[in-house]
């Protein structure tokens, strides 16, 4: 196939990938790295370092516009961005030595859990209304705008949020997603923050978090520009439109034919690293 | 402010990809390409020095590297905007996590990590 052919198609794969990422809320990186691997037959190492540049993208276009809503925690997030920081160099290190076939079944297990959290999710419990000491030590204590006024909100467990975004950058470099549903397992069901607060400071994370690997994996020569290009471009062009949409749409239904197309997905990748064929 | 810094670095990358892949296709557009197996990127397109100067030159494929550069480079100016922020603030204990957060992405960033 020549640039010229295969530029235009992966782009526009790459729009559709951004487009449901957007909608869905699970990000376009768990499509694109099985779009490029399954459909084009590319190395999983350049559909890591392609899908990374788009991760960058999205997040970036989309927190710009989450700061301003004043949900994200600055604080909550820096202190977290040292662990999925640090995660994400581990992980980045760790796939230089990981076969491809390893690293396509550990894709598949995080993508089908992934895809089963986004068919259930979880029900809103009530928050804890006492201060945590350690949280409030470190300052992390905040407020939302939430039902007409300023609710505050007090996170707990943060040693194990902090343990827990650690793997989720390390997932992120090695398999080359956003990974923002391990962040929300870790401040909505660990820490304990608000939904919102959770998920537009997981968002907030994601660019930091995979601008450290997409910078190994830049000198470790696997950000092909002739797929990073029309990759990036696409998802971000589809995460915008995503975001046009959202408000106009059952997500539901969205949701359900999401989860089921990335679980066959991410079941014919495992299949194809079994059988060798990777 | 920091709001800001993202949409103009997602912007200016976005134009910098989409003059590059142009460039790119003109320069290379007929080649057939096949990305089947990993062999690593030449030199001039892994290393932040050597694709500045490419695309200065008008190297398509450096010009795309350099969006990714900058891709790279808004996170990390978001980090340094929440940097000042602290530090004005006097919040010394979030200026040292900033610090580190920072230590962090120019390890992976200058190629510490092979």
């Amino acid at each position: 196939m020549t640039a010229l052919v295969l530029t235009p198609i992966v782009l526009v794969g790459s729009l559709g990938a951004g487009f449901l990422g957007a909608l869905t809320g699970l990000g376009g990186g768990v499509v694109i790295v099985p779009l490029l691997v399954l459909v084009f037959g590319v190395d999983i190492h350049y559909a890591i370092g392609a899908s990374l540049v788009a991760v960058i993208a999205t997040s970036s276009g989309s927190a710009a516009a989450y700061v301003r809503d004043g949900y994200t925690n600055v604080r909550i997030a820096m202190l977290l961005e040292v662990a999925t920081v640090a995660g994400a160099l581990c992980g980045a290190w760790l796939a230089r030595y990981t076969p491809g076939p390893t690293i396509a079944v550990i894709f598949g297990i995080v993508v089908l859990y992934t895809a089963l959290s986004a068919l259930r999710p979880p029900a809103p419990r009530p928050l804890d209304e006492r201060p945590d000491p350690f949280a409030t030590l470190l300052k992390l204590n905040g407020s939302y705008p939430a039902d007409g006024g300023i609710k505050r909100y007090y996170p707990h467990r943060v040693p194990w949020g902090f343990l827990v975004m650690l793997s989720a950058g390390a997932l992120s470099a090695l398999l080359g997603i956003g990974s923002g549903i391990v962040k929300v397992l870790a401040m909505d069901r660990l820490m304990r923050l608000p939904f919102k607060v959770s998920t537009t400071t997981s968002n907030f994370m994601i660019g930091v978090t995979a601008a450290a690997s997409a910078g190994v994996y830049l000198h470790r020569g696997q950000i092909e520009p002739g797929l990073a290009m029309p990759v990036a471009l696409g998802a971000l062009g589809g995460s915008f439109l995503g975001a046009r949409t959202l408000p106009r749409i059952k997500t539901k239904t969205l949701r359900i034919v999401f989860a089921v197309v990335v679980s066959v997905a991410a079941v014919q990748m495992m299949y194809k690293a079994a059988t060798g064929k990777m | 402010m920091l709001s800001r810094v993202l949409s103009l670095g997602v912007y200016a990358a976005a134009g910098m990809a989409v003059l590059g892949g142009v460039v790119y296709l003109v320069q290379h557009g007929g080649e057939t390409v096949s990305y089947t197996r990993f062999d690593g990127e030449p030199g001039g397109l892994t290393n932040p020095a050597a694709i500045v100067s490419g695309a200065l030159g008008g190297d398509g494929r450096a010009m795309v590297q350099a969006s990714v550069l900058i891709l790279i480079a808004t996170p990390i100016i978001r980090v340094l905007a929440s940097l000042v922020l602290f530090m004005v603030t006097r919040d010394r204990l979030y200026v040292a996590v900033t610090l580190l957060v920072l230590v962090l992405l120019c390890l992976g960033l200058w190629g510490a990590i092979e």
